[in-house]
């Protein structure tokens, strides 16, 4: 923890690193240090049995908790006697530990199914994270620094994000699913479909985003009253579009896979006793097959939400417009407030994702 | 009444089914059979319009398939596979009533119907309604293919090795209980096997294919006693004379029995017991203890000494266990009679190795 935080008399020039000890104070720094050196000691054991299994489950989200809190605590005490513009920014030793304690708490309760210690360390330790958030603890950070600087246009650019993903994924579904359907029925078409699906997949983001704008000019020098109706050859239009590409190929994969995985014994038995097409379809592929295609759906929305953050570059907004202001200002906490948000926000969306799976999966599956 | 006449169905450059005539009276259990690739499941299938005949007329009850919408064909014939084919998503309930709710039928005549079937195929409807597929046993999930296919009391049922993937126990228990449901029912049934003792066990009427043509088409007994060509007769094995026995019942030919009891005594025994013949002990109920010859009883001092003891449970003799089975019971126990007994073990009569040789 050699490089906890770092100080910047401003927010341009290099900043002095300071240990956890110099920064926090020893009893905080002490603690933290004990219960880290406890999750590591328990992760290297291999005995322990119910214990170990506690210990890993339950004291990850509680040292998690308490490093975010010892990072707002070292940034005020750092803060008091600086000037206002001054500039507290995370270091390594903070960042290390906030990414291998999640790791090894998903690793513990996915070993660990229904152990009750885990899962209310989680929520507790997510509530009192957002309370430190809410409260203040947190605000000599320098990320809550710029985030103050633009709340409202944090927010906005946040909404902008999850629409542009939203409507993306909304549409690769209206389409991809069709296209895996299609695929599955007309075995013809699946290696063309699968192609091009392919091939649109591996085209760099930036890429495809620059692509659309000229085509998209080119469609509104002919038809104008597409224009007149709000569609630009910039910003929100080709992301929609590219986005909605990169969707589809997830979307359309897993319908298809789901489609094939079903018995051909059950469609045998579903025709034997006179469903019709549509019947088949709708009472046994369907249901058979939505596990698998809401995973598709899941891996397109995971998929999108961190793409979303590129379409800033061509003017569509989202948490995408901090990252490359923060590129262009040298300023590195700027860029967290965009990048943080953006991994924050597939998470959840891919955990939301997954339980929305283990609802709609029927029964006997 | 199914019917079908110069039935073809081309693949290509092959014949599956070559110009096939065949009649099958309603009530009939008609077996097809022959070996794999002779055009018995595309013939099945065609029934049901799975496949779709290239030439030739299906007529059922005198009515032309084809002038049904296909689904609602099927929804009038039950079909049962090898594979079953359960919905996996669907409870055992829900899966049988997935014809009878296509058919739109009212709940509580859905549900009044799936416990009816559940329990005329020994399945506890208070147990398996709720459970799904993936919970059920091989046989328990044929049971309830079986009870699907007949869930809207169709008159003709389809069944495509139904019990061909089941082990042997299973499969001849079922065998046994789906011959006691149609009893019952008096479906007409056209069902698929490339097993000749499945056939000769099940069928009212066996149908043997080869190459796509029917080669013959009669009872069981009459395909035994006169197999139509050499195939017929290679197909039926070189045990045709055993399977014959197999289609024969023990109840006509069994005679009546001497009996003594224990506390007759020996000198009873004597005077009861003819040169040649046996004499059998029971107990007071009549429940079969051993056996007294002739010979044993010169020079016994007491009724225990001159018997030979058995178990009437294993050693005995059902009046409708087939004459199969009856000769391995006595070959087993080397009895050149066996007696006869009803399910508690009391003496009915006596059955003789010469009996079942003149049958």
């Amino acid at each position: 923890m050699g490089n906890f935080v770092t100080f910047h008399a401003n927010r341009i020039v290099a900043g002095a690193p300071f240990t956890i000890f110099e920064s926090a104070g020893t009893m905080v720094a002490a603690a933290l240090l004990l219960l880290l050196a406890a999750i590591i000691c328990a992760s290297l054991y291999s005995g322990g049995g119910k214990w170990r299994d506690y210990a890993l489950g339950a004291l990850p989200p509680i040292a998690t908790a308490l490093l975010i809190y010892t990072a707002g605590h070292a940034a005020r005490a750092l803060s008091l006697d600086a000037t206002p513009i001054a500039r507290v920014s995370l270091g390594s030793g903070f960042w290390i530990p906030l990414l291998l304690l999640p790791v090894i708490y998903f690793d513990s309760i996915q070993n660990n199914e229904g152990l009750l210690a885990p899962a209310a360390a989680g929520v507790l330790s997510t509530v009192a994270v957002a309370v430190f958030f809410v409260y203040g603890f947190m605000d000599d950070l320098s990320l809550m620094k710029e985030f103050a600087n633009r709340s409202d246009r944090f927010f906005s650019e946040l909404s902008t994000h999850l629409t542009l993903s939203g409507v993306a994924v909304s549409l690769a579904v209206l389409i991809g699913a069709p296209l895996g359907l299609l695929a599955e029925r007309r075995e013809r078409l699946s290696g063309p479909t699968f192609f091009t699906l392919n091939v649109l997949q591996t085209i760099p983001s930036l890429a495809l985003f620059s692509i659309l704008i000229p085509l998209i000019a080119a469609l509104l020098a002919l038809f104008p009253t597409l224009k007149e109706a709000g569609v630009g050859a910039i910003g929100s239009t080709p992301a929609l579009i590219a986005l909605t590409i990169y969707s589809i190929l997830p979307v359309a994969r897993n319908t298809y896979t789901g489609l094939r995985t079903v018995d051909s014994a059950i469609i045998e038995a579903a025709r034997g006793m006179g469903m019709t097409p549509l019947e088949r379809l709708l009472k046994v592929e369907l249901p058979i097959a939505s596990p698998i295609i809401l995973g598709g759906v899941r891996i397109a929305l995971v998929q999108a939400i961190g793409l979303t953050a590129v379409a800033a570059l061509i003017g569509a907004g989202g948490m995408g417009t901090f990252i490359f202001l923060g590129i262009g200002q040298s300023a590195d906490d700027l860029i967290l407030l965009g990048a943080l948000p953006t991994v924050l926000v597939a998470l959840i969306a891919d955990g939301a994702m997954q339980g929305m799976i283990k609802i709609v999966k029927p029964k006997g599956i | 009444m199914i019917s079908l006449s110069g039935v073809t169905k081309r693949y290509g450059e092959t014949l599956a089914v070559k110009a096939l005539d065949l009649s099958i009276e309603s009530g009939e259990f008609t077996v097809l059979i022959g070996p794999s690739g002779c055009g018995k499941s595309t013939t099945l299938r065609m029934v049901n319009r799975l496949i779709e005949a290239t030439a030739g007329k299906i007529e059922i009850d005198g009515e032309d398939i084809a002038s049904y919408r296909p689904e609602e064909l099927r929804r009038r014939i039950g079909y049962a596979i090898q594979s079953v084919g359960l919905f996996p998503h669907m409870t055992v309930e829900k899966n049988i009533a997935v014809v009878p709710t296509l058919l739109k039928w009212d709940e509580a005549r859905i549900k009044h119907r799936v416990g009816e079937l559940l329990e005329l195929l020994s399945l506890d409807p208070a147990i398996y309604s709720e459970k799904y597929p993936s919970q059920l046993s091989g046989g328990e999930a044929q049971r309830v293919g079986v009870a699907r296919a007949l869930a809207a009391d169709p008159a003709i049922l389809l069944m495509d090795e139904p019990f061909g993937a089941l082990d042997p126990i299973t499969r001849e228990s079922l065998q046994r209980e789906f011959l006691r449901v149609q009893r019952e029912l008096k479906k007409t049934i056209l069902f698929v096997t490339h097993d000749i003792d499945e056939a000769m066990a099940m069928a009212s009427k066996i149908a043997i294919m080869r190459d796509g043509s029917l080669i013959q088409y009669a009872a069981p007994e009459e395909i035994l006693e006169s197999p139509a060509d050499r195939f017929v007769r290679e197909f039926i094995g070189a045990d045709s004379a055993l399977k014959r026995l197999a289609l024969l019942k023990v109840g006509p030919l069994f005679k009546r029995a001497k009996s003594i009891k224990e506390r007759e005594g020996l000198v009873a025994a004597k005077e009861r017991i003819v040169e040649g013949e046996n004499l059998w002990l029971t107990d007071e109920k009549g429940v079969v203890k051993g056996w007294i010859s002739p010979r044993s009883l010169t020079g016994a001092e007491d009724l225990t000494e001159a018997t030979t003891s058995l178990d009437p449970r294993a050693a005995g003799i059902a009046k409708d266990d087939n004459l199969r089975d009856a000769l391995s019971t006595m070959v087993k126990f080397g009895f050149r009679t066996a007696p006869v007994v009803d399910k508690g073990g009391i003496l009915l009569g006596e059955l003789s190795l010469s009996a079942i040789l003149e049958a």
